[in-house]
């Protein structure tokens, strides 16, 4: 068949060239940006580093806020990484062909059982997303598609490995070519695959922690007229969660996106939100961000509230001026 | 009992001294933005009001932080903000009804008066005593010795004007 043919010889070479061509691409465009954007810059080389460890050692300060859903997704990333290196029958064709390169191979029913939770929790992610109501809003297609792109070979891979499918035509001629255009799939959208910060629009008070937590400067936020507005560095990010963690609100999310142009933009600040800024009373100085305020309302509703830090303290002068005694002379006397 | 920061704004001639003090105690710089303590002026009257966080007793910057790293220290009788909890949010400087909450810029967090760990500088280096670390009792004794001393001269000066009479 030529099309299987295609896939199995060209193609394969062209995405295993284009794969190790974007890996080496996005390191030196993640260090440079690292080294670029690391906050302070007296402490810039410890700073970089201690940034370029924690890529190396993926601890997630956000854990303690969701434990289990951490520790499943821990399992079900060290299963995507481990299985379609070190499966047997991956490490065999690696041996038969022209390179014969071979390396130690996994046990057959350990890479079953990787493959078996693998697909258990990509189920498990996909029936969260769309039963929980919370996940369902913020849910865009392409983090479903992102689920099913990691699924496929795998799914592809457990059936012809077992030959489950075999008495169906159809299946018997195509999952070995199926198998691998999915496979292809998913190297060349791993290439592309970045990590964003996500605020949700509807409880993000736009208070900046996340900003001042953030260990790399990835996010920013700048305040130009009425408008916070904050920016994310997709290539800056070392997915630390430290966002997520912070956020009082639960607002922030780390998650998956691929995307053809930002591997291209290298350091292109992305726009991800923008908040009004409320305005004092009395001088019209930009004090505090509309969404925090109306928080703050729903506890306190002052008039002071109205009024900027300087302008409360004045306020509350102008008070004690008036109820003063000696100023009450001042004014007889000048009567 | 836990003493306080009495300001007793009649005695302050708004020389900033307080100010200085306090940004060099807490951030080694001698600069007046960064300090806790704030003399607000009317010149025009002359009357100068040094205006400092009150350590309420149901603090509404406390009630207000979303991760609870605002507490109240009832020894030293002070609000503290625990900074390895802070997020810097600033929910607190937007509520401050006195606006004794400022955010510094440059460290990147909520600065407060906390009188110092119990020996506040500002009253040490005021000059004219208008800052006074006191217990809340003598406050008002010292003002209920004030209001008598006015009574009983205007009783004095009553007495007179009846003599004349």
């Amino acid at each position: 068949m030529y099309f299987g043919s295609f896939v199995e010889g060209p193609l394969l070479k062209v995405v295993f060239l284009a794969f190790c061509i974007g890996i080496i691409v996005r390191i030196v465009f993640f260090i440079t940006s690292l080294v670029k954007g690391s906050r302070s810059v007296e402490k810039k080389v410890p700073y970089f580093l201690i940034n370029l460890m924690r890529v190396f050692i993926p601890f997630h300060s956000a854990v303690p806020k969701k434990p289990l859903y951490a520790t499943l997704r821990y399992i079900f990333h060290f299963c995507l990484f481990v299985v379609p290196i070190w499966l047997a029958g991956h490490v065999s064709l690696w041996e038969e062909s022209s390179l014969e390169w071979h390396w130690v191979s996994l046990p057959d029913e350990w890479s079953d059982w990787m493959t078996l939770i693998v697909l258990g929790l990509a189920l498990f992610f996909i029936v969260r997303r769309v039963v929980i109501k919370k996940n369902r809003q913020n849910t865009s297609i392409a983090d479903y598609v992102i689920i099913i792109i990691a699924a496929l070979p795998f799914l592809s891979g457990y059936f012809l490995a077992h030959g489950t499918l075999d008495g169906i035509s159809f299946f018997s001629d195509k999952i070995w070519t199926m198998h691998i255009v999915s496979g292809e799939l998913m190297i060349v959208a791993t290439i592309f695959l970045f990590c964003r910060t996500r605020m949700n629009i509807r409880t993000c008070t736009g208070c900046a922690s996340c900003v001042l937590s953030c260990p790399t400067g990835t996010l920013e936020s700048k305040d130009s007229g009425h408008v916070r507005t904050f920016y994310y560095s997709h290539y800056q990010c070392i997915c630390c969660a430290s966002c997520v963690f912070t956020c009082p609100e639960n607002a922030a999310e780390l998650r998956h996106e691929i995307s053809l142009k930002r591997f291209a933009q290298a350091m292109k600040k992305q726009e991800i939100r923008s908040v009004e800024m409320e305005s004092c009373q009395k001088c019209g100085a930009l004090y505090v961000p509309e969404p925090l305020m109306d928080k703050i309302h729903k506890t306190y509703a002052h008039e002071y509230l109205g009024l900027c830090s300087n302008c409360r303290k004045e306020s509350r002068g102008d008070y004690l001026k008036k109820i003063s005694p000696w100023h009450r002379t001042l004014k007889s006397q000048s009567a | 009992m836990a003493k306080a920061l009495y300001i007793d704004y009649q005695k302050c001639t708004g020389c900033r001294l307080c100010e200085l003090v306090c940004a060099v105690k807490h951030d080694g710089i001698s600069n007046p933005t960064r300090s806790r303590i704030k003399v607000m002026k009317w010149e025009a009257e002359g009357l100068y009001i040094p205006m400092s966080c009150q350590q309420c007793q149901d603090a509404p910057c406390l009630n207000v932080c979303p991760v609870k790293a605002i507490s109240r220290d009832e020894e030293l009788g002070r609000v503290v903000v625990d900074y390895d909890v802070c997020i810097g949010c600033r929910s607190c400087v937007a509520v401050c009804p006195f606006g004794a909450m400022n955010f510094n810029v440059i460290d990147k967090k909520v600065i407060k008066c906390d009188l110092c760990d119990g020996d506040p500088q500002c009253v040490r280096f005021c000059d004219v005593n208008a800052l006074e670390f006191v217990s809340p009792d003598e406050i008002s004794i010292g003002k209920k010795r004030d209001a008598a001393g006015r009574l009983s001269k205007a009783g004095r000066e009553a007495g007179v004007l009846l003599a004349e009479l």
